[in-house]
């Protein structure tokens, strides 16, 4: 009886080191890649766009969901010219092996006719 | 079990010596060439840093305030012929990410962080760059 209870103690002991580290693991963050444009001298009108993807089990089947960034920033700047464009892009950790994501950031600033 | 004093002194003997630069990125040079490597440019610069423990981090911030911290060093000014290089250094059971980015400024009167008079010309680095600096 007491060896029993030795185990299941171990056993909830492994299992709840187990789920504190995915609770701990959860909501990470790691930047996967960054780039920046040239940026300009006048800084005034400034545009962002974001974009993410979540991925169930590691499965991704494409990523279309760059090209919702590209677009989101031309929308926001029509005849415009954006510069200093920062894009980040970054990985999510929501649930080990379950739950990810990516989400893809971009910042600019809109000139338009020669203003900022 | 055996091989654990290996793996420690492994883990004592890299700490801080590994490194691994994850992406380089190199924007529009204009104009390219003497212009932009130091003619009528002045080289800026921002870095900025995260530490992390065994991965528990849930922003990346650093990378924005990397942003912000080059263009304060050419608050007036354009930010041309940048490159942006992301890294991480190893530590033990802990990295720091680093983002660098390097510009040359073009057309820039003085860095925020100067805090000399604004009429006067910038007292940053040699007689070239303040006479650099108004030229734009």
């Amino acid at each position: 009886m007491n060896f029993m209870s030795v185990k299941l103690a171990r056993k909830l002991a492994r299992a709840a080191s187990g789920l504190a580290i995915t609770a701990m693991a959860a909501g990470c963050v790691t930047l996967q890649s960054a780039s920046l444009t040239q940026v300009p001298a006048k800084r005034e009108k400034k545009i962002t766009a974001d974009s993410t993807r979540y991925i169930f089990f590691l499965l991704n089947f494409d990523n279309d969901y760059v090209d919702k960034v590209r677009d989101d920033l031309i929308r926001k700047c029509p005849n415009g010219k954006v510069s200093g464009i920062l894009t980040k892009d970054e990985a999510v950790v929501y649930f080990p092996l379950i739950v990810h994501a990516r989400r893809l950031h971009a910042e600019g600033y809109c000139e338009q006719n020669g203003k900022a | 079990m055996r091989s654990l004093p290996v793996l420690a002194l492994c883990a004592t003997i890299f700490t801080g010596c590994t490194y691994s630069i994850h992406n380089v990125h190199i924007s529009d040079m204009s104009p390219s060439g003497q212009a932009a490597a130091g003619e009528d440019g002045r080289l800026v610069k921002a870095q900025a840093e995260q530490f992390v423990i065994l991965g528990f981090v849930g922003q990346t911030n650093y990378l924005n305030e990397a942003y912000k911290k080059i263009q304060d060093e050419c608050p007036k000014g354009e930010i041309r012929g940048l490159s942006t290089q992301h890294s991480t250094a190893h530590g033990f059971f802990s990295w720091t990410n680093k983002v660098l980015i390097q510009g040359y400024c073009h057309g820039n009167v003085a860095a925020k962080n100067d805090k000399s008079d604004k009429n006067k010309p910038a007292v940053r680095g040699s007689k070239d760059t303040v006479e650099k600096g108004v030229s734009g």
